[in-house]
């Protein structure tokens, strides 16, 4: 039976509930923030100026359109800033993830590395990932001599994990403050608590990382256990002062940095920019970072450090968010071949936001 | 009653899924749309100067505008058009449009809203461009054609989610653009009354009454093709 619309205004219409409808309702506005926090978006203001000549060329002048051809890419602060992941966003659990992935990993070499005797080491940043296979297959046969260390490092871990993650996660004022400023512009605001985002906590104040700048934390040592007998507990090295999770750091970094920026200190900000790198690898916060680094440079008027900052960050993100942008950068800064960078920014980036000048500067193949 | 009356309309691995409205998991129903949804177009005093600067020519100050709402225009012409193909050039159009006409910008609205409104006339040349009543139904058919290529298994609710949009866009576009515009700005990017309604040139009122209208469309639509439940069964 189907409803009687003339019964009642529209507007009271409006007001019944129909919670089929906005379940799809809800589907399709998720779908399209889905879809905005993954999209790169490309942007170019000289081809909007150029389209702004062509409609009106009396507004827009032709010298006008070239001087903004020839400026550098531009990186969007806002833009790109927005387009960072909220805690209640996906995106934000993978960020979160790439981040912990690299800690779980290198935590589980160094209880590796512990269980065998080993003395641990720091992992210098020229880590390789023909390294990391041959440890992690080193960590398989440690594994499966001494499942009984590792389940007494994991009653360590979730013993020692509790209340920081918790403090993390479930709401403690300060951390949740912190981590905000690392993943919020301050515009939108869940009034919701928040929510675990990841699923198994890692302890991430009880390891060290892979590209840490900061003094080292205490390593936990492992004892193996008796046979038949349940696992000792773990011999540990206790810091004197709780140590900050990684995401704490992060956070601090990053509002640090951000801090800095807003009180015009922009070497600070690099500094701290910098620092955040190291420390956060080659996930997607290392990667916003490099964005910020990069409008930084561009205030600051430093086109060799903006030339260097693309090249390191090519290194290491070569399909980036920015990667297209820090491409014609370097193009446009080429001094050798320009044409030819084109052409392989071209082949590179098809699709490229810079393709128009690829096209028109690329030349032809010799 | 939910099933569908035509065989050749629910076919495939989600037809299990649409065949039964009530089984399908809810995502949220109130509030109606999550909070962080919703865009704030905001006029701050740096935009009014910023505004003053670019009318005066200068290029920098546009330059400016524009990395501050670039962004929003995407977003708001994504949520318009439904599809992600053609935003990057439309923004741009926007943007164009908004410096060639700078001129004419008499600060009855904000700026923001200004904007807006040109991003809404730019995207409706692009419907009037892009979309017949054919294209629309073909794009219903090639939705179906989609779910019955996909396979069987469970559809997970990303998955789900963007097939429903297709859907739901589909079924918009065959929509006078008045109503559908309204529904958009309203519905589903979730802008408020007074906002959506001064970014369409309209009053609050006449922008609930076209957008309660689209709604009533779209859940007609979304019933005859049997997606949806009639009402008093699927709530």
């Amino acid at each position: 039976m189907s409803v009687d619309h003339d019964d009642m205004s529209e507007v009271e219409l409006d007001a019944r509930p129909d919670a089929a409808l906005d379940g799809w309702l809800a589907d399709v506005s998720s779908a399209v923030e889905n879809d905005l926090v993954r999209t790169n978006v490309p942007w170019d203001f000289a081809a909007m100026l150029a389209r702004a000549h062509a409609l009106d060329p009396s507004v827009v002048s032709a010298q006008a359109v070239a001087e903004a051809e020839q400026a550098e890419p531009v990186i969007s602060l806002a833009q790109r800033r927005s387009q960072r992941a909220t805690r209640d966003d996906p995106a934000f659990a993978n960020l979160v993830e790439d981040v912990r992935a690299a800690n779980e990993h290198d935590a589980a070499l160094r209880t590796a590395a512990a269980a065998a005797g080993a003395v641990p080491r720091r992992v210098a940043p020229g880590f390789t990932s023909g390294r990391v296979l041959g440890l992690v297959v080193a960590l398989a046969a440690v594994v499966v001599v001494g499942l009984g260390v590792v389940r007494g490092v994991q009653v360590l871990t979730e013993r020692r994990n509790a209340p920081a993650d918790a403090a993390v996660h479930q709401g403690g004022a300060s951390s949740d403050a912190l981590e905000r400023a690392v993943i919020d512009d301050g515009e939108q605001e869940s009034p919701s608590a928040p929510t675990r985002l990841v699923p198994e906590p890692i302890a991430a104040e009880a390891i060290e990382l892979p590209t840490v700048v900061e003094p080292p934390v205490p390593i936990v040592a492992v004892r193996t256990p008796k046979k038949g007998t349940r696992p000792a507990k773990p011999a540990i090295t206790e810091p004197a002062v709780p140590q900050p999770t990684l995401t704490e750091r992060l956070a601090a970094l990053d509002g640090a940095a951000h801090a800095a920026w807003k009180a015009g200190d922009l070497g600070i900000a690099e500094e701290k920019f910098e620092a955040l790198i190291a420390l956060a690898g080659t996930s997607r916060l290392a990667d916003l970072a490099y964005g910020d680094l990069f409008t930084l440079a561009r205030r600051r008027g430093d086109t060799k450090r903006e030339v260097a900052l693309w090249k390191r960050y090519l290194a290491a993100f070569d399909r980036g968010r920015f990667s297209d942008d820090a491409r014609a950068g370097l193009c446009r800064k080429s001094a050798t071949d320009k044409p030819a960078c084109w052409r392989d920014y071209l082949a590179d980036f098809p699709e490229g936001s810079y393709r128009a000048q690829a096209e028109r500067d690329g030349g032809s193949a010799p | 009653m939910t099933s569908p009356s035509s065989g050749d309309v629910i076919r495939g691995p989600l037809a299990r899924l649409i065949d039964k409205p009530p089984r399908m998991p809810r995502v949220t129903t109130q509030p109606r749309f999550p909070e962080r949804l919703r865009t704030s177009p905001r006029s701050t005093d740096e935009g009014a100067d910023l505004v003053e600067q670019a009318r005066a020519g200068q290029t920098d100050a546009w330059a400016r505008l524009y990395q501050l709402y670039f962004a929003a225009i995407f977003r708001h012409t994504r949520y318009l058009t439904g599809e992600h193909a053609a935003v990057e050039d439309l923004v741009q159009e926007v943007f164009a449009r908004a410096l060639v006409s700078l001129r004419d910008f008499d600060g009855r609205s904000s700026f923001s809203t200004w904007l807006h409104g040109i991003a809404v006339n730019v995207v409706r040349n692009h419907w009037r461009r892009a979309t017949n009543t054919k294209a629309a139904h073909d794009r219903l058919r090639a939705i179906h054609e989609v779910r019955d290529a996909a396979g069987s298994g469970e559809v997970d609710r990303t998955h789900l989610a963007r097939e429903r949009a297709k859907i739901v866009y589909a079924v918009l576009a065959d929509m006078p653009e008045h109503l559908r515009e309204a529904f958009v700005l309203r519905d589903l990017e979730g802008l408020a009354p007074t906002e959506a309604a001064a970014q369409l040139g309209i009053s609050a009122g006449n922008l609930a009454v076209r957008a309660t209208r689209a709604r009533q469309r779209l859940r007609a639509e979304l019933e005859k093709l049997g997606w949806l439940a009639p009402l008093e069964e699927s709530s």
